[in-house]
């Protein structure tokens, strides 16, 4: 292969590899593929044909250049599309919605109690006191699951996690309230996993 | 410019006739570039159609129902050394819109025009 035909199939190549960034992996694999084996193809039948490599880079030039506006209508309707089909799918009903705003507002109450815990402890000059430990506990468990429960959607794994490990730390924390905090805790990471569900997780459907 | 639902390119109507050409000659399956070249010696153009051209073509009659594809073998593939071809065939509804499209259409008669008529 002489340099011509190299820079022209390198071209080729780059020039896909661009318009189809940041597409889903379905149409920009598909289309990366097949251009390759059309490159390849058109190549080999020249080489059969003991057709000058010179002409060969002249078509496959302009065989790129002539198809660009195609390929920028191309990759603007699949992008559009693929768009659409995303936010349909991640459409979120009114009813899940409300119980995650129930869920964030139970994890504030948590963090605002710990808040408040640590406050009175500052003011009182005694940071070294359980009430200091168990305040910082409680914004933790409370931010973890506020977080978790935002996070849900966007990474199943990650947000299910944090919701359960804040659910834990709380009902071990406040052991006297178990009969409380452990229902509220197994709510809470109901919510989020039926959040991720939404999204097609655990196939991965929601993160293409 | 938006196009017509079902309204076919000339490029579109070339693919479909092309490819049940290859049909009745005993290709089932065509790929891109032999869908190309096919093209190319009919219309004895001097280039083959560009690839943007072509596959954007190609995507949207499959995705009118008048192309379905399938990605050869891999194992097919490697044993000829080279890469996996994306095979398509005109289905059905390719063979009957590239029949009722490529017919001259009649010629629409105006609903003013029609009222003025002598009956």
């Amino acid at each position: 292969m002489n340099a011509a035909l190299d820079m022209v199939v390198g071209m080729t190549r780059s020039w896909v590899a661009v318009y189809t960034s940041g597409l889903p992996p379905e149409f920009r694999d598909s289309r990366r593929a097949e251009i390759d084996s059309d490159v390849w193809e058109h190549q080999r039948t020249a080489d059969l044909l003991n057709q000058p490599q010179g002409e060969t880079s002249f078509q496959l030039l302009a065989r790129l250049v002539l198809g660009i506006p195609s390929d920028v209508t191309w990759r603007l309707e699949t992008g559009r599309s693929a768009r659409s089909e995303r936010s349909i799918s991640m459409n979120e009903s009114g009813a899940m919605r409300s119980l995650v705003a129930v869920g964030v507002v139970v994890a504030l109450f948590l963090v605002v109690t710990g808040i408040g815990s640590v406050a009175d402890a500052l003011v009182q000059g005694d940071l070294a006191s359980g009430q200091a430990g168990f305040g910082a506990i409680s914004v933790l468990a409370g931010a973890a699951v506020a977080a978790g429960l935002l996070t849900s959607r966007r990474n199943p794994l990650l947000g299910i996690g944090l919701v359960a490990a804040g659910a834990i730390t709380v009902a071990a924390a406040w052991y006297w309230m178990l009969v409380i905090t452990i229902p509220i805790g197994i709510v809470l990471v109901t919510i989020a996993f039926f959040r991720a569900r939404q999204t097609g997780w655990p196939r991965g459907a929601g993160t293409a | 410019m938006r196009r017509k639902p079902g309204h076919l390119l000339p490029i579109e109507l070339t693919i479909l006739e092309a490819g049940i050409r290859l049909r009745t000659e005993g290709v089932a399956h065509f790929y891109g570039f032999l869908i190309a070249r096919e093209i190319k010696e009919r219309q004895e153009a001097r280039l083959l159609t560009a690839h943007g051209t072509l596959y954007k073509a190609l995507d949207r009659l499959q995705r009118l129902g008048m192309l379905e594809s399938e990605w050869e073998d891999p194992v097919v593939a490697a044993q000829a050394n080279r890469p996996r071809r994306r095979l398509y065939w005109v289905t059905a509804a390719g063979e009957a819109a590239r029949v009722t499209v490529g017919e001259p259409a009649p010629r629409p008669v105006r609903q003013s025009q029609r009222g003025l008529a002598p009956s």
